[in-house]
């Protein structure tokens, strides 16, 4: 029997979470005069808030080899800058442990021993629409309605509007040894 | 009986009317400061109007000289390293869009409304555009982009 322990650890790394920071501003009127000079201060933040909620540890339990084990949760995908009922669209990035020669690479370890992993991203709740991740490379064309998301970013999760899904598969059980396998999937969502 | 001539000269000279070169004084009021707030890269053009007073005594027209805070006058915001630049127009109507601007450099024939330098210039008499390009936008690293935008008006 091998025991697979897949924890996602609640890494919210939020791209571009930048806050405007309130500097006293005051235009500059012109006095009256043979000339007249006014000034007029300007200020423009890019970037936008970002916020990943609902996220849990997937435990995949002890699983037996000849079937994959799989396991998925619906999550919370919040962001700024969107209208209440316009599309929010995002990228996401996802990154596993990595490898010697791939460092994103989805993969459990248990000491020297590994097993890697598929991971699938859906910008809606369940897996019907799902596709899968490459370890490190951005999913673009992500989509959520804003009002959702604007619910996610202010009061945390409020709607699971996407779902992250795992897979190992059979294959990759049937050539591992017994033993606890362990590893962690960072998530990184920027809102567009 | 016959006056003589530097006689008739100082007399002359004494008659003519006294001429004071008047200075025409001129004020521009009612700026506001102009706050993108949090944008997107992806937001597009980006506009903001602001309309002003400008007020003239003495003089019929007037010009307009805008300079920037970016290297050398340019129009840019800066954040750290990166230049973020913008465009500016500037209309002596408070509902037009009007001519760009280039940094340092005076645009004249602007009219304003009678009156309006005694009154306190607080009527919109004229307009400033600021614009940002959207490819310079979505360029841009994230980050807070500030800068000031210097409006110097006098008579023609």
């Amino acid at each position: 029997m091998t025991s697979i322990f897949r924890r996602v650890a609640a890494s919210l790394l939020s791209l571009a979470c930048l806050h405007v920071t309130h500097v006293a501003m005051a235009a500059g009127q012109g006095s009256s005069g043979l000339t007249s000079t006014g000034q007029v201060d300007m200020t423009l933040t890019t970037g936008l808030s970002a916020r990943i909620a609902g996220l849990s540890d997937f435990a995949l339990g002890t699983v037996a080899t000849g079937s994959n084990a799989a396991a998925n949760q619906d999550i919370c995908i919040g962001r700024s800058g969107v209208g209440l009922f316009s599309a929010g669209s995002y990228r996401l990035r996802a990154s596993g442990d990595g490898t010697a020669t791939d460092a994103h690479a989805f993969v459990l370890r248990n000491g020297a021993d590994e097993i890697t992993y598929d991971v699938f991203f859906n910008d809606q709740p369940g897996l019907a629409g799902r596709v899968p991740l490459t370890g490190g490379v951005m999913l673009s064309g992500q989509q959520g309605l804003g009002l959702f998301e604007l619910f996610n970013l202010i009061f945390g999760c409020t709607v699971r509007n996407a779902n992250v899904s795992i897979e190992v598969p059979a294959a990759q059980l049937a050539a591992a040894s017994s033993g606890t396998y362990t590893g962690t999937l960072t998530l990184v969502l920027i809102p567009d | 009986m016959a006056l003589s001539r530097p006689l008739i000269a100082l007399l002359l000279m004494c008659a003519a009317p006294t001429v004071v070169a008047q200075s025409a004084n001129i004020v521009i009021g009612n700026l506001r400061d102009v706050v993108f707030g949090t944008v997107a890269p992806t937001s597009g053009s980006l506009r903001r109007i602001t309309r002003l007073c400008v007020g003239l005594d003495g003089a019929d027209t007037y010009r307009v000289t805008a300079t920037g805070s970016g290297d050398g006058g340019d129009f840019a915001l800066v954040g750290g390293i990166s230049s973020l630049p913008y465009s500016v127009y500037f209309s002596d109507r408070p509902n037009r869009r009007g001519q760009a601007l280039k940094s340092g450099e005076p645009h004249g024939d602007y009219t304003t409304r009678a009156g309006i330098h005694r009154s306190g210039c607080r009527r919109r008499t004229s307009r400033l555009t600021i614009t940002i390009n959207d490819q310079d936008l979505q360029a841009m690293p994230s980050g807070r982009y500030a800068g000031t935008l210097t409006l110097m008006v006098s008579p023609e």
